[in-house]
């Protein structure tokens, strides 16, 4: 099946079901059922299914379908998770503060989960369209090794020149550079803002270099977009990473609201 | 003067078998049968019958007991028994424990889920090394380089399985050595023996020169299972045996390319594309007239057709594949429809063959003649069969790959993706691993649930050559063709059964790297290993510390199923069956 086709079945299945469940709740509620404790179990059903999600991939080993159906089911549960949401608190915020609470984490949860959705379809092609495969953890070695070449350019220009222009500029504008990941919201954005503007300096110094000098000020210029490269592949990767330390704590804080709230509710709701 | 006559040495000479043969040894061979009613001036004189025992063969002792081939190993060698005798098993063979093979079960529920605590925190630690585990056989050390697993109880073993014994001048193993498939049957040395080994590339000139031997290996392979090959073809299937037989009389075979293709591969890979395809042998051409049905019987072979001035590939094919069918079909048709016709005219309209085929590495061809599929074959296919296997390889309708499957419709492969698999060999594969790089977020779990399915040692790498948003990680691909498997020393690397993937004994793996030496995807993986508290296992006499080939095993112990692939949230990451172009072609069309 190809992905179109799909979207297209789960997202017809989801509507249906959202369908579905705006009529029941009518129903409910033209009946004079108290609606609220109809949607307030399915929305604790459905955030318990959506984070046993977790627990799938912790238990790799065992045969309980594969992870991707998972996050299908995850993803559109998910967003009918906001539907029961929306019409457990009757499309407004909550008063009170635990309610308050909660509904916010509802929100974080939902909101970086649809964030991370977006980033981990987006960034996988951006990453794939701009960059070499360079695992995370070793960027900064990689990084490292760069600056030491860097400093090694600089250095030899120095001395065979006998020119401080490269080192002068190398100290005020590319230590701070070279000494770590940079940019890094500029490139979650997509903004090549930095690195531009970097490169425009670089050209202007150039003027004033003569050849021998220019061999080095290349050299120079050639590490400067490699780190760029590295510093690209850092900020996105990084973010995929980071989303997901959002979204899970803000799971578990959920859980752990909900069933307070859920405690309350029994005991002063008059849900008898 | 007289000028010195060179000739050019046979570039495999300058790497002989056995530094061993002295003038001596490889007289007393010729004198044997059966080389000695050879006939000398056959060969030529850059590759006399002389050249050929002095250097495509080796004298290796066996003492009683010794597993000389193993059923299910692959092999490119022969045996000529010299002196002693051997014993061939019988079906049903020895069980596979005794092979030293593992025996892999699969692990229950609660031992899957208790890798997630029983993991060790150390790389490659291993339990003690029993040999309890290879019930019945046990290994030595045999000279620097060699270790021979041998049977410990042979009178046990000749009570208990049936055998038949071999003595001076039989020979054995030449099956499997030139067709390259996997050995049919065990053989063990049945008191002390002496055996010549002979590698394929004699095997093979002497084939060539030697009309008996010859037909003797020809008769051979017809009677053992040339009939049950061409019964496995799809458009033989609904034949009789009597038929099968007279067809399997008329089938010429046919060999092309080298046999050592992994090596040639590693050494081309870099060069250009067109200086590599001119080193593929070309087995019949865009233009030639169908004279027979070519089925692949080892080995791959790319299709392609003329563009401009190049080949673009349009497909490749792999064991079990025909080749001219449709090209036969259709000038059957025409035969039949003007059967008054002819001459000049007719020639014109005969259709050739639209694409050409070309042996990547080392292939085996049968080709039956175009006259016995059209009195054999067609009369006998229904008007369904006859249009599907009729329809030709045309440029036009571009890379579309028809669908067995009724009702899927068609599915295009991209000639760029095609080329890449070509080109580098993932062909190969039976599992190969694609990763989908417009899909993959870099998460890294494939890697986290290979680790925790494998006491935490990762068995890939999730890094490999790119062709545009796809990558073939380096992980093991369990190929058709597993050159790894040729010249294991104890069989410890060997194809698991029934699921044939290919898999590596730890207990009996000895270390010696032929198998990482040999993939030429550098898909094994050589490791020091450790023992539970994390110090490195050392060898008792030299202190060396011990080395094991690790790679994929496709998660074979394990409940589920290769990990890598159920561990991927963002379906980016499929083992495939690279002769499954349907649901590859599927897979890239997603
Ligand atoms: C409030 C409801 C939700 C809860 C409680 C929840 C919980 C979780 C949990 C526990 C994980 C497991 C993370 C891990 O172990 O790596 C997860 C992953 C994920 N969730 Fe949610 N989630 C919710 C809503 C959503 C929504 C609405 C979406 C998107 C439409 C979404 C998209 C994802 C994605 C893309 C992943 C990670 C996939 C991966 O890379 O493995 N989630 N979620």
């Amino acid at each position: 099946m190809t992905f179109a086709k799909r979207r297209w079945r789960n997202g017809f299945i989801t509507l249906l079901a959202g369908a579905a469940l705006v009529a029941w709740y009518s129903a409910y509620d033209v009946a004079l059922y108290q609606a609220s404790f109809l949607t307030g179990w399915l929305l604790l059903g459905a955030v318990l299914i959506l984070a046993l999600y977790n627990g799938r991939k912790k238990f790799s080993m065992l045969p309980m379908g594969t992870a991707a159906t998972w996050l299908q089911v995850h993803i559109y549960l998910g967003l009918l998770a906001v539907l029961i949401f929306a019409l457990h608190i009757d499309w407004q915020m909550p008063n009170g503060i635990l309610d308050s609470v909660l509904a916010l984490f509802f929100v974080t949860a939902a909101g970086s989960g649809m964030f991370g959705l977006y980033i981990s379809r987006r960034y996988a092609r951006m990453l794939t369209r701009r960059s070499e495969e360079v695992v995370l953890e070793r960027i900064p070695q990689f990084i490292a090794a760069l600056r030491q070449e860097a400093e090694a350019v600089v250095l030899a220009s120095a001395t065979e020149t006998g020119s401080s222009t490269i080192a002068d500029f190398y100290g005020n504008k590319l230590s701070a550079y070279f000494s770590g990941p940079r940019n890094t919201w500029l490139h979650v954005r997509g903004s090549r803002r930095a690195s531009f503007a970097l490169t425009t300096e670089l050209k202007t110094m150039t003027r004033y270099l003569n050849e021998q000098e220019m061999l080095h000020a290349d050299r120079l210029i050639a590490l400067v977009e490699r780190k760029d490269q590295l510093d690209y592949v850092y900020a996105l990767q990084s973010l995929l990473k980071a989303w997901l330390f959002v979204h899970i704590p803000t799971t578990y804080g959920l859980i752990a609201l909900a069933l307070l709230h859920l405690l309350l509710v029994y005991s002063f709701g008059g849900a008898v | 003067m007289v000028e010195a006559v060179t000739i050019q040495r046979p570039r495999r000479w300058d790497a002989p078998f056995s530094e061993d043969m002295d003038q001596a040894e490889v007289d007393r061979i010729l004198a044997l049968e059966p080389f000695r009613d050879m006939d000398r001036d056959r060969f030529p004189e850059s590759l006399p019958l002389a050249g050929i025992i002095a250097n495509d063969t080796r004298l290796v002792r066996y003492q009683d007991g010794d597993i000389i081939m193993r059923e299910g190993d692959y092999g490119n060698s022969a045996f000529l028994v010299v002196n002693g005798q051997v014993r061939v098993l019988l079906p049903p063979g020895l069980p596979e424990t005794m092979l030293g093979r593992a025996q892999t079960a699969k692990k229950g529920l609660m031992q899957a889920l208790a890798q997630l605590w029983r993991n060790r925190p150390y790389a490659e630690v291993r339990g003690a090394y029993s040999a309890e585990q290879s019930g019945g056989t046990a290994s030595r050390a045999e000279g620097a380089h060699q270790a021979r697993i041998f049977l410990q109880d042979v009178p046990a073993i000749l009570d208990n399985y049936r055998s038949a014994t071999l003595a001076a001048a039989d020979m054995f193993g030449e099956i499997a050595a030139l067709g390259r498939t996997q050995r049919t049957a065990t053989v063990f040395s049945d008191g002390p023996s002496e055996l010549l080994e002979i590698r394929w590339q004699g095997l093979r000139d002497i084939r060539r020169r030697v009309d008996d031997f010859r037909r003797h290996v020809d008769r051979l392979y017809r009677e053992r299972s040339l009939a049950s090959h061409l019964q496995a073809t799809p458009m033989f299937q609904h034949l009789d045996e009597a038929t099968i037989a007279r067809i399997a009389d008329e089938t010429l075979f046919e060999t092309y390319g080298d046999f050592d293709w992994q090596t040639q591969y590693q050494r081309h890979r870099d060069e250009s594309f067109n200086r590599r395809l001119a080193e593929e042998p070309v087995i019949v051409a865009e233009g030639d007239y169908p004279d027979g049905l070519l089925l692949v019987r080892a080995g791959f072979a790319r299709v392609s057709q003329m563009v401009n001035n190049g080949h673009r590939t349009v497909r490749y094919i792999g064991r079990g594949a025909v080749f001219g069918m449709a090209e036969i079909i259709q000038n059957w048709h025409r035969d039949n429809s003007d059967a008054g016709g002819g001459g000049a005219e007719e020639q014109d309209r005969t259709t050739a063959l639209q694409a050409t085929l070309r042996g990547l590495g080392y292939v085996d061809i049968l080709r039956v003649p175009t006259a016995v599929i059209e009195e054999f074959v067609l009369p006998t296919l229904s008007a369904q069969a006859l249009a599907d296997y009729g329809q030709l390889d045309d440029a036009r309708i571009g890379f579309e790959l028809r669908h067995e499957d009724k009702g899927a419709g068609h599915t295009k492969m991209d000639s760029g993706i095609l080329e890449f698999l070509v080109e580098h060999r993932y062909i190969n594969g039976t599992a190969t691993m694609l990763v989908d790089l417009d899909r993959c977020t870099r998460c890294d779990e494939c890697v986290l649930a290979c680790a925790r399915a494998h006491d935490n040692n990762p068995r890939f790498n999730r890094h490999g050559r790119r062709h545009d948003h796809y990558m073939v990680a380096n992980a093991c691909m369990h190929c058709m063709d597993p050159v790894c498997m040729i010249g294991c020393p104890t069989g410890a690397i060997h194809r698991a059964s029934p699921g044939g993937q290919v898999v590596i004994n730890d207990t009996t793996c000895i270390g010696c790297a032929t198998c990482a030496g040999s993939c030429p995807y550098d898909n094994i993986r050589m490791v020091e290993v450790r023992d539970g508290n994390g110090a490195f296992i050392r060898d008792t006499n030299t202190n060396a510390p011990i080395a094991k080939a690790t790679k994929c095993d496709l998660c074979l112990d394990q409940p589920g199923g290769p990990a890598c692939q159920r561990a991927c949230p963002h379906d980016a990451l499929k083992r495939v069956d690279m002769q499954d172009l349907s649901d590859l072609g599927r897979w890239l069309n997603r």
